[in-house]
């Protein structure tokens, strides 16, 4: 099953059931997440398209115990720029968890946060051919720049360098 | 034949004193996580052949049940998939987490698996028993004295000569003890990652003696590679964090008097996150082990052989797999055969790669087994008396396919 079909058929069973409608990325930020939304193969470009402000997104699992801390540092760190980045996480293996989901404080301090339901291998070819499935994995996304990758939490030159280009 | 077909249950499959343990956890919790798991795909199986040389796999079917099924060879259909009742239980089978299944002397067989619970991370190790060959099983029961509600995931599981069964797993309980110590502080109570711990049943799973700690500060999220001792016993290897936080590999031989993990590994990877991507482990033919990781050396991430002493310390310097992409490898020897196998995507389809050698891993041959553009599970290799064989669940098959290096 391919990546889109992967997604097109979770949607059609109703797999996420919080924030289906919300399928872009591009919305302003939230002071937490009202909803999970699907990450799809979409989603990936529109995040990346999405260049008016920088944004760093944290790729997780639920069973990722380092996670927690490096999401709490993320957020710590962009709620002091002036430049209000986005903090996006995205819950590798989140669907079907969306309640869980939206109430763990941690997710919450998210601006938007996403599950994904799919073939995880090839969205992190899609993501970074590098990434070989470690989590948290942190991509950098500055406005109008190439992301940068990262296993854990990023060091504090290149989140400086996002938050003050 | 009986020592034989324990070897080969602990090559594929990664306590006696007390009485069996029930299951402690209210049902809400369990079906909570439950709830949780049932959008993903669950395609991990576990494998080992029976004493009488049948290839055996246990895993999820679509439906999320636990099934056994047995055929699959050269010529041989697979058997109906026979369900087993877990009653309220849910399996982890994802990735790194897999249902297992091994075979003891006098038709004692076990099944085991985690079941996930609904506070993050956390876990408990279950069992089914068998004493008549896997005809019936018993109903499921933890096989650990703790129960808190904490991590107890990643078991492996393994009969030895002697008959006694091994369980090993990643366990939390002194990572929460220091976070307690420290007021709720986890940061503050310091303890770097997990601990692996271990039992022993010598009635095949009718009873289980202590849990017995191994060693602290494992990694939290990677399998637990088993093998076959040249005296009969079991060797462990696992991913480890080596002070303050490089993520290479520890062995150590369960059941020793003392138990004293070495580093096994030294790449030097310093990392603060989940690898989730554990080892391979398999006994060399004149002694010592041939192993698997992966790891990140200098930079450099990549799945890496190499050939351990008795006790674990590396031997020679590890080679890489001649695959960048090459991930969740695994690793079976007999005699001065040694194969090697892993899966690799190159951004359309999935690989499967074997690198085979002849002399005892001095030199390999590269060779590609399959591909599939379904989502599929980390291969397996298996030594069954035709020969060795990979394991491969694809969404719509499970493969077998005979490699001869």
């Amino acid at each position: 099953m391919s990546f889109r079909s992967s997604l097109e058929s979770a949607l059609r069973a109703g797999r996420f059931a919080f924030g289906a409608a919300l399928l872009s990325t591009s919305a302003g930020p939230l002071a937490a997440p009202a909803t999970v939304q699907p990450f799809g193969p979409q989603t990936w470009g529109d995040l990346q398209r999405a260049g008016a402000k920088p944004q760093v997104v944290v790729f997780s699992t639920t069973d990722c115990s380092h996670c927690p801390a490096v999401i709490d540092g993320l957020a710590t760190s962009l709620r002091k720029s002036a430049l209000k980045p986005r903090l996006v996480v995205v819950v590798m293996d989140g669907a079907g968890q969306e309640a869980e989901l939206l109430a763990d404080r941690h997710y919450r301090q998210a601006d938007a946060l996403h599950a994904f339901d799919g073939d995880a291998v090839n969205l992190r070819y899609r993501v970074n051919p590098d990434w070989r499935g470690l989590t948290p994995y942190v991509v950098l996304l500055p406005a109008g720049g190439g992301p940068r990758y990262f296993n854990g939490a990023p060091p504090a030159g290149a989140l400086r360098a996002l938050l003050h280009p | 034949m009986v020592g034989r077909a324990l070897a080969l249950a602990l090559l594929c499959c990664a306590g006696p004193l007390a009485a069996q343990h029930e299951h402690a956890v209210g049902a809400p919790l369990v079906t909570k996580a439950r709830d949780a798991m049932r959008a993903k795909p669950a395609l991990s199986i576990g494998a080992a052949v029976s004493p009488a040389g049948q290839l055996w796999i246990v895993g999820l079917d679509h439906e999320r049940r636990l099934f056994v099924q047995t055929g699959g060879g050269a010529g041989q259909r697979w058997s109906e998939p026979r369900l087993l009742d877990i009653g309220s239980d849910t399996v982890a089978a994802d990735g790194e987490n897999r249902p297992k299944i091994a075979f003891g002397p006098d038709n004692r067989a076990v099944i085991s698996y985690t079941q996930p619970l609904a506070k993050p991370y956390t876990g408990e190790i279950r069992m089914l028993r068998s004493e008549d060959g896997g005809t019936s099983f018993s109903p499921p029961f933890t096989v650990h004295r703790d129960r808190q509600v904490i991590t107890h995931r990643f078991e492996a599981i393994a009969f030895d000569a002697r008959g006694v069964l091994h369980t090993v797993w990643i366990d939390k309980r002194d990572q929460a003890q220091a976070t307690r110590d420290a007021g709720g502080d986890s940061k503050r109570g310091g303890y770097r990652g997990a601990a692996i711990y271990r039992n022993e049943s010598r009635d095949g799973g009718r009873s289980f003696g202590p849990d017995l700690k191994v060693a602290d500060h494992s990694c939290e999220c990677c399998r637990v590679a088993l093998a076959p001792t040249p005296e009969g016993g079991v060797a462990a290897m696992w991913r480890h964090v080596f002070a303050p936080n490089i993520r290479d590999h520890a062995f150590a031989i369960l059941g020793g008097t003392v138990a004293n993990p070495v580093r096994a590994s030294v790449d030097d990877w310093k990392l603060d996150a989940c690898p989730h991507h554990g080892p391979g482990l398999a006994p060399a033919a004149h002694g010592g082990y041939h192993a698997v990781w992966f790891g990140e050396r200098a930079g450099r991430a990549a799945v890496r052989y190499g050939q351990l002493a008795a006790d674990g310390r590396p031997q020679d310097a590890a080679r890489e797999l001649p695959d960048a992409r090459a991930e969740h490898a695994d690793v079976l020897a007999a005699g001065e055969r040694v194969a090697i196998a892993w899966r690799s995507f190159d951004g359309e389809r999935m690989r499967l790669r074997a690198w085979l050698s002849t002399d005892g891993g001095a030199n390999f041959t590269l060779r590609e087994l399959a591909s599939s553009s379904e989502e599929n599970d980390h291969p397996r290799l298996l030594a069954t008396p035709a020969g060795m064989r990979v394991l491969w669940r694809t969404a719509k098959e499970i493969h077998v396919l005979p490699i001869q290096p």
